[in-house]
This record gives C-alpha cells, structure tokens and sequence, in this order.
C-alpha cells in the first residue's frame, strides 16, 4: 500500500512539472528564448547567435548568461525539434534531481526516512520549486546540480571512497557552469563542508576536492582572466559593478577601507531587500 | 553593583552626550538621551546582575537610537515615564500593582508611539491621512488582492481573500516592509543586531519579573509600526530603545566573549562611515 502510494505521488510529481510544458507558462520568456536559440544554433554550427565559437558565456539582451543551459539543451532541442517543451525539459530534470538528493541528503544526514521523504515532498510541492522546474531557469538548474554535489560530499564523508570525491566536485563544478551566483556560493559552501568535517586540521582530501574543482572550472577561469572579457561583463552583475560604487572603487583617493566598506553596506542592503518578508503579504 | 559598574555607567552616560553634541543634537535632547541611556543602563546593571557586558556600555552608548534627537521634547518625558513603569512594575511586590503598571505601560507606550510616529500631534489632533486605512492606499491593495484571488479556484478564493485577511495582509505586508535587516541595522549598528537576537533567543531566560515589561516596550511600538503609512526608521523605534538594550546587554552576557563584540563593532564603525 506504502509503495503504491509513493508511486502515485512519484507520478503526481512528474505529472505537474511535465504536463502542457509547452502552454504553462503561457509562452517562452526572453531569456528562454534566447537560450533555446543560442543551444539551436550551437547544435547546428557550433557557434551562438552572435556567432562565437563554442562560448562560455552566452550574450544576451546586454548580459552574459551561464553557459551550461544552452549546451545541455541541445540533445532535447535536436530530438524534440525547436519547441517550447524542448528548451524547458532540461529545467524539468534539474528540478527532479533537486527532489531526489534533497530526499537522500536529508536522509544521509538523519537517517531518517520518514523525514527525507517529508523534505523530498516539501520542495516537489512547493509552488515556487514547481514554476521555476517548468522554466528555462539557469538558476533551476544550478540548484539541481548543487543539492547532488552535497549529497555526495557527504557520502564521500561517510564511506571515504574517493570516488565519490570526484562525483562531487563534478557535480559542484558543473552548478559553477550554470549559473553566476555559484561562482561565489560555491566556494563558500566547499570550505564551509570542509571546515565542519575536518578542522581543526587540514584534510589532504579536502585540499584534494577543492583542486579538483579548480581543474574542472579552469576554462572558465581562463576564460575570465584572459579570454574576451564575456564572462567579465557577467561580473558587471556583481555588487561592484553597479555604476556609483564601480566609480568609487576606482578612485585612487579613496581608502582601501571605505571601499570595502561600501560593499559591504550595499551587500547588507540587497541582503535586506531579498529577505523582505512584507513581499510576502 | 560595584563603584567600577557605577563609573562605567557614567562614563557611558557623559560619551553618549558627547556623540549626541558632536551630532549637532541640542544640548537638552544630548543631555535627555544621556540621562535615559545611563538610567537604562544602570537598572539593567542592578537586575540583570551583568559581569561582562557593562564594561562595552561605552560602546552602546554609540547606538543611532541614542543619538537620534526627536524634535519633540514631549516625547522624552514619556519615555522617562516609561522607563519609571518598567521599573516599578518589575519590582513591584503585590500582583495587583504590577498587573495595573503594566497596563499604564501599555497606554504611554501606545500614546508614545502615536506622538513619535506623528499620528498624534497634539492631545487631541489626530492625523489619520498618517494611517494605512482610511484612504485610497488600502483601494488600490483591494484591487491588488481581487487580482492575486484569480490564480485560486473560486471556492478556495474566499479562504485567502475575505474582510479579514485583507486586513492583515495589508497591515502584515507594511509591518515587515519596515521590520527588516536594513532597518536594524540602522537604528542599533550591525553589532549590536547580532548581540540583539542573541539576547532575544535567550529572552526566557530573563531574570524574575523583567521580561514582561521589556517584551511589552519590545513589541508595542514594533506591531504598531503596521499601521503607519510610511514610518520614520529612527522615530518609531525610539520608544522601545529601552528593551533594545537590555535585550542586547543580555546577550552579550549570554555569548560569553567580548572580543567578537570589539571586532563587530570595528565593522558596523566601518559601515557608517562610508559614503552611501
């Protein structure tokens, strides 16, 4: 009876994010169509719509988009044709994953199976986790790839197969490729793990993981220091880049500080504003 | 209480005057909002029985609520009654008393915040344009909310959206546009907000009959800041100043260390300081 149940809910789950891809939301956004057209483009010649060679950083409407979307649209939009469902089929699966290694992290973590399902079906139902998987969301699917590259730091932990280690940093490296704001989150959460589980002494390992995300990310990196510039526009995105502080840190007659400072403070604002619970009501 | 306890209290007393006169805050506002801070201060120092914390009064004596002159005068002789309730009605003795000082408390903070946050402006000039309610704002949130009631099913419709919730989702919504980190931060420097939850998670562990009149000064103008249109950030937390600092004295005690206190502090200096 259990076991049917799951499965109905399993089906349930697949049924509202894969059912009328095509018509909810009512049509493709500007960002969706741009990255189905550049993963259209790139499937076809290799190059995007403003005919880069394989890029890694995708321009569109002004901004440099992550560039891992596009490629993994690809293989759906050249089996699927160029159709909506196609290009958000890719969000679909993110989000899937995202349920699937929530249940198990949580699991791992508590073993608790009740409480890694409970924690499975909370994020498949909430409404946000189930519009942002039926759109084309660079956002959808870095979380998609980050949640696995927990779950499997942890496994690392537990069963210490170095294995796991690599799928890890695989999968961490990857949510570097699908969206801007893993470039900082990761780090942060990589030394975080491994200051929980190893400090106070340094782990080989834990050096190990971090060195294997670095090799896996060296082409956007590369890219960033010496290549065309595209994935610096993107930084322009940053706290930095707004124009008014960007003019301030440049200013030579201004103390090291103070601009640190003014970072700080306008992070701190934005924190404010994202966590503005009147947004709520 | 100790002669260096005493000391600390005054010297905190004479730097938060000081701050408020190189502000360009009149001497008699500097001097009220000094005398609150060292009264406030030292009725925590006695109740609370502080061992680490009084020696950072100094540094708490910097907060933008004490050094924030209302234009007012009146306002700080309610807040001077309002520290006079808070004390005798923690240290009265018969239950009676206490019950009726916390409901005298409740009345000047409720008259307090209403002057403070200028829907009062004389004793019997109310100014309800100030209020979220009575006006075209509270039109245009109904229009809001028939058009959100659309995504629900018709039945289901009438559960989210009735007379009542429309109410709280306007008064809520205001609430927590203001109660937010920025605002905190503002008003107590980022310090002082982390030693503030502190204090706050560890409320229940508040000495005898204190937490009550400190969660009524707390909560009062708090809750009833949802209720004007657009608050001042300053004005309309500076009648509940009192239980900011006990809750952050608090915890300060609670945390054990000071250095993270001097470090924090260091930044939340640094943060002031910068241009924007």
């Amino acid at each position: 009876m259990k076991k049917i149940g799951l499965i109905l809910l399993a089906f349930l789950i697949l049924l509202v994010r894969f059912c009328c891809l095509d018509r909810v939301p009512i049509h493709l956004s500007n960002d969706e169509i741009s990255i189905a057209y550049d993963a259209y483009s790139v499937g076809l010649t290799g190059q995007d719509e403003h005919g880069q060679f394989l890029p890694l950083a995708f321009e569109s409407h002004g901004v440099h988009k992550a560039p891992l979307y596009a490629y993994l649209a690809i293989l759906p939009i050249r089996v699927l044709g160029n159709t909506e469902q196609a290009v958000r089929v890719v969000s679909v699966v993110a989000g899937l994953l995202a349920i699937v290694f929530l249940g198990l992290l949580v699991y791992q973590l508590t073993d608790n199976r009740c409480l890694g399902l409970i924690s499975a079906l909370t994020l498949a139902w909430s409404p946000f986790h189930i519009y942002s998987s039926r759109v084309a969301l660079e956002a959808n699917l870095a979380l998609g790839l980050l949640i696995p590259g927990i779950y499997f730091f942890w496994k690392w932990e537990k069963q210490n197969r170095n294995f796991w280690l690599v799928v890890s940093a695989l999968f961490f490296s990857l949510s570097i490729y699908a969206y801007h704001l893993e470039w900082m989150l990761v780090p942060l959460l990589v030394l975080g793990l491994l200051y929980f589980k190893s400090a106070p002494k340094i782990s080989f390992k834990g050096v190990g993981l971090v060195g294997l995300i670095v090799v896996f990310c060296l082409p956007l990196f590369l890219d960033y220091l010496f290549g065309s510039g595209r994935l610096a526009g993107a930084s322009g995105k940053m706290v930095w880049g707004d124009p008014a502080i960007h003019g301030y840190l440049l200013d030579g007659g201004n103390p090291l500080l103070l601009k640190l400072g003014l970072v700080g403070k306008t992070y701190l604002s934005n924190l404010s504003a994202y966590f503005n619970l009147g947004s709520w009501f | 209480m100790t002669n260096k306890t005493m000391l600390v209290v005054f010297v905190s007393g004479l730097v938060c005057f000081l701050i408020n006169y190189f502000l360009g805050n009149s001497l008699l506002f500097g001097l009220a909002n000094a005398v609150l801070f060292s009264a406030y201060a030292y009725w925590y120092c006695r109740t609370i029985g502080l061992k680490r914390s009084w020696q950072l009064l100094p540094l708490l004596a910097l907060m933008p609520v004490f050094t924030f002159a209302y234009e007012y005068p009146f306002i700080y002789l309610i807040e001077g009654l309002i520290f006079l309730t808070m004390v005798w009605s923690a240290e009265a003795k018969s239950n009676l008393l206490r019950w009726a000082l916390i409901f005298v408390l409740l009345g000047l903070l409720v008259y307090g915040f209403l002057l403070t946050s200028k829907v009062l402006s004389g004793p019997l000039s109310w100014d309800r344009e100030r209020l979220i309610y009575p006006q075209h704002l509270f039109g245009l949130e109904i229009a809001r909310q028939q058009r959100d009631s659309l995504y629900l099913p018709y039945r289901a419709r009438f559960l989210a959206f009735n007379d009542l919730t429309s109410y709280g989702y306007f008064y809520f919504g205001h609430l927590f546009n203001f109660l937010s980190l920025e605002t905190a931060y503002r008003s107590l420097l980022l310090v002082n907000v982390f030693y503030f939850l502190l204090g706050l998670i560890n409320f229940k562990k508040l000495k005898g009959n204190l937490w009550l009149p400190v969660l009524m000064v707390l909560l009062v103008p708090c809750l009833l800041t949802g209720l004007v249109k657009t608050p001042d950030t300053l004005s309309s937390v500076i009648i509940g100043r009192g239980a900011y600092l006990g809750l952050i004295l608090f915890g300060i005690e609670v945390s054990k260390k000071r250095w993270p206190y001097l470090l924090l502090w260091l930044v939340s200096c640094l943060l002031i300081l910068v241009p924007r």
